[in-house]
């Protein structure tokens, strides 16, 4: 059964654009069985550590697993709750402070629905993706991000 | 057998790569692989990393590994 449901694309290359996000809404406009959609961005912060801003996050994935991982999550989100669909956008490489870095979007019929599947989906990313971020400072130095849990 | 053995995040930077092959005996147990590999490159010692066979995540670390698998270290996730 996992094997035959396409795998879909998460990873986009730099930061998620903000006219993207916008453009992704505008499509659901033809899908009317739709009442309530539930957004949740992610956007890089300029934490200070050891005296240093940071100007930037660097994300790698261990892109295989993660993949499967997203497709996990998709499974269960559409098991657990009454969903439409579901969209979800994760970048690599460079982000900057400011800029968003997650995009998670659903849909459904119900607010109740969509508000309790995308705290689920984005708790869920943050626990079981293989994404790796370098927190990157003026001085190209940089430490290795972690999760709070 | 060979182990394909894949780096993330900061380990990446304890073994300056990002892979590389393993010669290790068929049968060699999670534990005795992550001694073989701490044993190459000590700064992993001070790291927590998780394992993945064949990108499957394992807590056993007296699982044997069998036949030639991909190995993946694992630290601290940070997606979001």
């Amino acid at each position: 059964m996992m094997e035959k449901t396409k795998i879909k694309k998460v990873f986009r290359e730099g930061p998620i654009d903000p006219g993207f996000i916008a453009g992704s809404i505008a499509k659901h406009q033809s899908k009317t069985d739709i009442g309530a959609h539930a957004i949740f961005l992610g956007q890089v912060r300029n934490d200070v550590i050891d005296g240093k801003e940071v100007q930037a996050i660097e994300y790698s994935a261990y892109e295989e697993m993660a993949g499967q991982a997203f497709h996990k999550i998709r499974e269960a989100a559409f098991g657990q709750f009454e969903l439409s669909c579901m969209h979800i956008y994760h970048s690599l490489g460079v982000v900057k402070k400011g800029e968003i870095c997650l995009f998670v979007f659903v849909s459904s019929p119900h607010r109740d629905a969509s508000f309790k599947a995308l705290r689920f989906i984005v708790e869920e990313i943050k626990a079981k993706v293989p994404i790796f971020g370098k927190e990157l400072f003026e001085d190209s130095s940089y430490v290795w991000k972690e999760n709070r849990s | 057998m060979n182990l394909n053995i894949k780096y993330f995040g900061m380990t990446t930077d304890a073994a300056q790569k990002s892979a590389e092959v393993f010669e290790v005996p068929a049968g060699i147990t999670i534990g005795e692989l992550r001694n073989t590999i701490n044993s190459k490159y000590g700064n992993l010692k001070n790291i927590s990393y998780k394992i993945a066979v064949n990108q499957e995540l394992t807590n056993d670390e007296d699982r044997q590994i069998i036949e030639a698998s991909e190995i993946a270290l694992l630290p601290a996730f940070a997606g979001g």
